[in-house]
């Protein structure tokens, strides 16, 4: 099996970049927004956010994916062709 | 009120689990992975399952209402976790697929050649999960008995969801 692709996995370093790494800068309580603190405000926009960067990090795997399926359906070609021209 | 719909649950559930029974031959495999053939929604749905545990709704919000702050990791911890199955799980399924694996202990055993890890997992496995099961089990017999007002106690069903899933 292939390894994901560096893109796809800066994809999904984002979210734990944003949760993890970053406490300090937004490990507050002002601005208090809809009522709850900024803390908990940011964790939980991270919830909606991370499915948005794992889709970002999906379509980059099904992209490569296709390119190599249709990478092997090219060389698949050529090696018909060449038998076909060996036998004429 | 609360208590009928719950029975109601139960005994939906174990109908359908006899009549499953009866439409298609049980193996292990169809006991363990359900022949491997789940759609994406029933997946979806089972994962839904997964994470709002008795935890979810007894635990993290006792928790909260006790000691406030530390709790807020949990909204943190369920995404990245999800971010880190994105890349592992694939390739645990595809494996588990070719080689016919139904659980941890086979992966270590395939992986590693060795029947004497694969017992070691598997009984490492099985201790580090009954804490677990004990939590689910107290966490079901106190919805249980808030559900019913206090007519049945938490311990009756503890007890009974024990036999349940033995069974």
């Amino acid at each position: 099996m292939k390894r994901p692709a560096l893109a796809s996995i800066l994809f999904g370093l984002i979210p734990f970049a944003a949760c993890c790494f970053s406490v300090v800068l937004w490990d507050r309580i002002d601005p208090v927004i809809f009522g709850i603190p900024f803390n908990f405000f940011w964790l939980t926009l991270w919830m909606a956010l991370t499915p948005v960067c794992l889709w970002g990090a999906y379509r980059v795997e099904t992209r490569r994916e296709m390119q190599a399926r249709e990478r092997q359906g090219g060389a698949g070609a050529v090696l018909r062709g060449g038998t076909e021209g060996g036998a004429d | 009120m609360a208590l009928t719909i719950i029975s109601i649950i139960v005994v939906l559930g174990s109908l359908l689990g006899f009549s499953a029974r009866y439409r298609r031959k049980m193996d292990l495999e169809q006991w363990a992975c359900a022949g491997r053939g789940f759609g994406l929604l029933l997946v979806w749905l089972l994962m839904a399952g997964e994470m709002f545990t008795a935890f979810t709704f007894l635990g993290a919000s006792g928790w909260a209402y006790s000691r406030g702050a530390p709790v807020l990791y949990v909204i943190g911890y369920w995404p990245l976790g999800c971010v880190v199955g994105f890349y592992i799980l694939p390739y645990i399924w595809e494996a588990g697929r070719k080689h016919r694996m139904q659980t941890q202990a086979d992966f270590f055993q395939v992986r590693y050649g060795s029947k004497l890890l694969a017992a070691f997992v598997a009984l490492v496995g099985v201790v580090s999960l009954m804490a677990y099961l004990q939590l689910q089990l107290t966490g079901l017999g106190l919805i249980v008995q808030e559900a019913s007002y206090g007519s049945v106690h938490r311990t009756t069903a503890g007890s009974e969801g024990w036999r349940g899933s033995a069974s």
